[in-house]
């Protein structure tokens, strides 16, 4: 089943097109791997989706709904949720209220009932940090849940960062570079929770440099070069596509 | 335990005051404190979204005057005005801000300076308002035949103002509304990836705020029964600010409450000084911002720093012979 059809997609900057004439689809249940050079548009893709940008002309349809349009805050509730590339957390915070604050959308009691600090609200708060021990556990962060963000090695603010996104209940995950600045031992646990959160139920979009996790995790690539979608298949397939060596490691004649 | 109890003092030292103080003049500062400890929270409050309001003295005259023409040209008693106060400073805000914050924090910023600085020049231009003369002789606040005219009396509705005030800020910041503008404050497109809309939560806090600017014009107004367009000057409004920076700006209520205390206490005691207060100010705002950039409120916790950064060093100076002993000098 499809959950995602890009159509058409493009994003000018001036005169430069960061995405040209883009159509994908992304399948319920996959991990997509999206690569391609430095200044590809990958990340530029991520914020067009996620509604950060908004598209010079073509459509994107999550579930059958058209969110071209939306707002940021309006597609997270849709169940799209996204991690971002510079380790993004609430850094003055600890790690157990990052996630906390992140399970925003979850309240369905009123504002007054809050406000009031009623028993009701109070069930609905311990619940909701009930959940919030759920994602640390999973994702590790248990024993570490009092640190300040800050303060947290780079590979931990990143497994916080897709944390956050997980409190916001998506059913598409966008991660942009996972595992860049991680260590071996570090790449190794976060492609485990990726497949982990994939298991759940979770569809994801991984944009990476990093070939060979790439590889190793997805179960589909696309490639993308100026903007456009160069090659798409296996990752089998890409290693071997001559278009992507190419593009990877420049053609021979400039050699 | 020992906490509550601690609560319970605190609450019946402030309830009996006027009884420990026994002099107007003191009594007239600290009703300053309480209200200058409003408006400061009403900066913090947008503070709190990382957003910086210049114009805290526009909604406060706004709220003053507000309730000095309700009542003196509309003849409503002084606890209808008081309300509608709060309603007119929080309607300008909510015209004014929601077309500033599409803008964004910085056009926010500069809209509220704007709009501070007309309010003002409205005020005094126009003689409806009274023009720059002021209005003179406001109605004292009544309840039946009881006026009131102490200090006293002055006291306790400021105190039930402020109480009013801190646990209604208190509330929000304790609820979701209050996590969300955390979210905000710490990282806005972060907050709006949580489904956080940004835009809404930063409006609602800033109407909020000059909500409250507007209440303590009002009293502000049936206390001082004077009011001159130039009270309300740019320079009240950086005032705002210095009341939440000087007593810590991540204290959204605390701050802005030990910092009106020091800024109007300090002039008391630099009284043989008065012609160097600016420069003194200025002194106090660097120091701070320096030496303690988590404002006077965090000074125990800064010590906690200190003392444990002694005993660090001295561990290590312990630990010092040990290291440079003689085995270690024969290898």
């Amino acid at each position: 089943m499809t959950l995602l059809e890009v159509r058409g997609l493009s994003k000018y900057f001036g005169g430069l097109a960061a995405v040209d004439q883009l159509d994908l689809d992304v399948f319920d249940g996959e991990i997509l791997g999206l690569i391609g050079p430095n200044g590809a548009g990958k990340t530029t893709f991520l914020n067009l989706i996620s509604g950060f940008y908004k598209p010079t002309s073509g459509k994107i349809i999550f579930e059958g709904e058209d969110i071209t349009r939306l707002k940021p805050h309006q597609i997270a509730k849709r169940g799209i949720g996204r991690s971002f590339q510079l380790a993004t957390v609430f850094r003055g915070l600890t790690v157990f209220d990052n996630v906390f604050i992140g399970f925003h959308q979850d309240y369905k009691g009123g504002v007054l009932g809050q406000f009031l600090h009623t028993r009701a609200a109070r069930g609905e708060e311990q619940a909701i940090r009930e959940k919030t021990l759920e994602i640390l556990e999973v994702m590790g962060l248990v024993p570490l849940k009092y640190e300040l963000a800050g303060n947290l090695p780079h590979g931990y603010q990143k497994i916080l960062g897709v944390s956050l996104a997980l409190a916001t209940n998506p059913r598409l995950l966008l991660l942009d570079e996972p595992v860049t600045g991680m260590n071996p031992t570090e790449i190794l646990e976060m492609v485990h929770l990726i497949r982990n959160i994939r298991d759940k139920g979770i569809t994801l979009i991984v944009v990476e440099h990093d070939m060979r996790t790439i590889m190793q995790l997805s179960d589909r690539i696309i490639v993308l070069d100026y903007g456009k979608k160069i090659a798409e298949g296996l990752p089998r397939e890409i290693s071997e596509n001559e278009k992507v060596i190419e593009v990877y490691l420049g053609k021979e004649e400039e050699w | 335990m020992p906490e509550k109890i601690l609560k319970a003092a605190g609450g019946l030292v402030l309830v009996a005051l006027p009884f420990i103080v026994r002099n107007d003049y003191y009594l007239h500062l600290i009703i300053y404190i309480f209200m200058y400890s409003m408006l400061g929270m009403s900066f913090s409050i947008m503070w709190k979204n990382r957003l910086i309001t210049c114009g805290q003295a526009g909604f406060w005259a706004v709220g003053a005057y507000t309730s000095a023409l309700l009542v003196m040209k509309a003849g409503l008693p002084f606890w209808l005005a008081l309300p509608a106060a709060g309603i007119a400073s929080a309607l300008v805000a909510l015209l004014v801000l929601s077309i500033a914050l599409k803008g964004g924090p910085l056009q926010f910023f500069g809209m509220t300076l704007v709009i501070s600085f007309m309010i003002m020049e409205v005020l005094g231009a126009v003689q409806f308002f009274g023009g720059w003369q002021g209005i003179l002789n406001l109605p004292r606040p009544t309840i039946g035949s009881f006026v009131f005219l102490s200090k006293t009396s002055y006291y306790y509705l400021a105190l039930f103002l402020l109480s009013a005030n801190v646990f209604i800020f208190y509330a929000l910041y304790r609820s979701r509304i209050g996590r969300a503008w955390t979210a905000i404050g710490a990282s806005t497109s972060l907050a709006e990836m949580q489904g956080i809309d940004v835009y809404r939560y930063r409006l609602a806090a800033a109407v909020i705020g000059c909500f409250f600017a507007g209440i303590c014009g009002s009293f502000y107004a049936h206390y001082q029964t004077v009011l001159i367009p130039n009270t309300f000057s740019f320079q009240c409004s950086i005032f705002a600010q210095m009341y939440a920076l000087i007593g810590g700006l991540s204290y959204y209520i605390a701050g802005p409450i030990a910092g009106a205390a020091v800024m109007v206490l300090l002039p008391e005691l630099l009284r043989p000084v008065a012609e160097f207060q600016p420069i003194v100010y200025a002194l106090l705002i660097i120091l701070i911002v320096v030496f303690l950039p988590g404002g006077i409120l965090s000074i125990p916790q800064r010590f906690s720093v200190v003392r444990s950064l002694f005993a660090q060093i001295g561990a290590k100076l312990k630990g010092l012979p040990t290291s440079i002993s003689l085995k270690n000098l024969r290898k």
